[in-house]
């Protein structure tokens, strides 16, 4: 992005101080527990991405206990390191997203997670448990793996009420438990189909199904969106959305705009590297940074600049969009909206549209190569 | 859950999707036809000859002359003891070592390795120790194998009912013991044939390793026997087993059996640990 100085328009008025801005409603207590010094993300002072800096990302500290947790995991095929020295944790009743370009290890990771792939070096936990520890984890981790095709010769209701038996539930209580998820994926009408007449579309949702199985505790989706139709994507989405809270789901995703509006926190991989993780709002700067897009007009930056609580401010002539980033000890992000619009509106500058930090697929697009 | 369990119900798995799929009705229909090879061969052999070579010999004659033959191959006490099984049973038995490889090869070539191809295992590896995996697919393949078997001889049986050349008593006495000595002997194939398959992403390729492998240790196994100084390494194959199972000693039948399932295990167990230590 071309981020250039404006200069103010000769025939703008003068700027108003801070002390002009309007009156504040108070201070709030900044989002989350971090400050952003002590943020995860590849951030410099001036509130611009920092240069790329490949390596172990630190996590940011979480109130929540550790559902999944990763410690310097590498993962090696031959002389290719598909994962390099990832570190982070899951917290306990997220949802977390695993982002990055095709690639990026998000799979190799996520087979780690579910115990597919064995680490060439690190520790992986679940539950504290180690992934491949079946009997103690019986029933508590489901997974939609992405690649694996269903039996195509068996049928749909028979083979997941094998698999609910293998969770440990005894035949009446596996087809209770398989008719419940059929029914929460709408498949219920599926149960005699072989699993090799299913559509793309109706065997993702098998799939999904088997993962939610038993209400696990841990749910794990590699690509649960993926080549779907965008009504079929869309109910996988509510059916993810509706088990928020009930379990920690960890989403692997080339969806951005998915994760964004669903996830609670991500990792952000590329070549095998973590280069960012923490919370969706810490990853898009939605808690310390604002963009204004201006229609042809006055722009003034300076004026801007002055603004109580404001760090940075930044023009790009091309997109016409203003970024500026704030002290969110000072004020967070719909104060610094309040503020900022009460200058532009006092500049008369036109105000086009307005965003919290940068959205997700463009924080990824800076991040990644 | 115990790994029993676990075993058990991928077992119980692997015997419906066998006999749901078409490989598995197909096999059951060249299992049945495969029956009635021994008939035919018998058929063809008195038209061949245009007479029953045995026309006009009393059943003690033919019986005599049988223990003469099979006294080239077995010992002297053996082939006392196998003359008394019916004939075509016994051809059945022989038929049935030299094929059974090939047939638990066909059966369960894609165990494992189809699985992992398409990476369906990923479904059922969350849920249950891969051992216990590589396990039930074995005693499904095995059980799969035993019941085929059973088709087969059971067509036997009646046809050799039906057609009147031996006793009842003999067929009631014969067939179920052959039957079990096939079904053991089978079970060292299922083993194999699981461990060929967990070394294998692509079921082809083994398939095609099965054949080899099977083929080159049959051969191994005829080599060690004709020489004296190996004779004694023959019996690490299960090819050389035949020579237990056959006795007249009922310890050394048990014993044959239990070396043909015992193999079958030591191979399922080294299957189970190549899938435990491989990325699926």
């Amino acid at each position: 992005m071309e981020t250039e100085k404006a200069v103010p328009d000769a025939t703008e008025p003068a700027a108003p101080s801070a002390a002009d801005a309007p009156p504040s409603e108070g201070t709030p207590a900044a989002e989350g527990s971090t400050s952003p010094s002590e943020s995860a993300l590849p951030f410099s002072a001036t509130g611009q991405p920092a240069p790329k800096k490949k390596g172990k990302a630190k996590l940011k500290a979480s109130d929540k206990p550790a559902a999944i947790d990763l410690k310097g995991v590498v993962k090696q095929f031959g002389n290719v390191t598909a994962v390099n020295d990832v570190t982070f944790e899951v917290p306990d009743g997220s949802v977390f997203g695993l982002i990055g370009p095709n690639g990026a290890g998000k799979t190799t990771t996520f087979s780690m997670l579910a115990g597919y792939l064995a680490p060439t070096s690190g520790e992986i936990y679940v539950l504290d448990r180690l992934p491949t520890a079946v009997d103690e984890l019986r029933g508590q981790v489901g997974v939609l793996p992405q690649d694996a095709l269903l039996p195509g010769q068996e049928k749909v209701g028979p083979f997941l009420v094998y698999l609910a038996e293998l969770q440990g539930m005894s035949p009446g209580e596996a087809k209770t438990a398989v008719e419940s998820v059929l029914t929460e994926v709408e498949g219920l009408p599926w149960w005699n189909m072989r699993c090799g007449q299913l559509s793309h579309g109706m065997a993702k949702r098998v799939g999904l199904a088997q993962a939610l199985l038993g209400n696990p505790r841990v749910v794990l989706l590699d690509e649960p969106t993926a080549g779907l139709d965008p009504r079929v994507a869309y109910g996988v989405r509510q059916i993810v959305r509706s088990r928020k809270g009930r379990s920690t789901l960890v989403i692997s995703s080339h969806n951005l705009q998915e994760l964004e509006e669903i996830c609670d926190y991500a990792a952000i991989l590329d070549r095998g590297v973590l280069v960012a993780h923490g919370t969706m709002s810490e990853l898009t700067a939605s808690s310390h940074e604002i963009r204004i897009e201006l229609a042809a007009g006055p722009v003034p930056l300076d004026a801007v600049r002055t603004v109580q609580g404001v760090t940075t401010a930044g023009w790009d002539k091309a997109s016409r969009e203003l970024s500026v980033t704030f002290d969110r000890q000072q004020a967070d992000a719909e104060e610094m909206i309040r503020r900022v619009i009460y200058v532009l509106y006092q500049y008369n500058a036109r105000v086009s549209g307005i965003a919290k930090g940068r959205g997700l697929e463009q924080r990824v697009m800076e991040l990644t190569e | 859950m115990s790994p029993f369990r676990e075993a058990s119900l991928t077992a119980l798995r692997e015997i419906r999707r066998n006999l749901g799929s078409t490989k598995g009705i197909a096999m059951f229909v060249l299992f049945v036809l495969g029956g009635s090879v021994p008939s035919l061969l018998e058929l063809a052999a008195v038209k061949l000859l245009g007479r029953d070579p045995t026309q006009g010999m009393s059943p003690d004659d033919q019986r005599m002359l049988l223990e003469q033959g099979l006294a080239r191959v077995y010992p002297e006490e053996t082939a006392k003891h196998l003359s008394y099984c019916p004939p075509i049973l016994f051809l059945l038995f022989q038929l049935t070592l030299f094929f059974a490889p090939f047939f638990v090869l066909l059966i369960g070539f894609d165990q494992i390795a189809g699985d992992i191809q398409h990476r369906a295992i990923r479904y059922i590896a969350g849920r249950s120790r891969r051992e216990s995996i590589v396990v039930g697919k074995a005693l499904g393949v095995w059980a799969v194998i035993s019941v085929m078997l059973l088709v087969l001889h059971i067509t036997v049986w009646i046809v050799v009912a039906a057609t009147g050349t031996t006793t009842a008593a003999a067929l009631l006495s014969w067939g179920p013991r052959i039957w079990l000595f096939s079904v053991a002997a089978c079970a060292s194939f299922a083993g194999l044939t699981g461990l060929i398959s967990s070394f294998f992403r692509t079921p082809i390729v083994a398939l095609l390793v099965g054949v080899v492998v099977f083929v080159a240790l049959w051969i191994i196994a005829k080599i060690f026997g004709w020489i004296e100084a190996t004779k004694v390494a023959a019996w690490a194959l299960p090819f050389k087993y035949e020579d237990l199972v056959v006795s007249h000693q009922p310890l050394r039948v048990l014993g044959g059996i239990g070396a043909y399932i015992g193999w079958g295990a030591v191979m399922t167990a080294a299957a189970s640990l190549v899938v435990k230590r491989r990325d699926i």
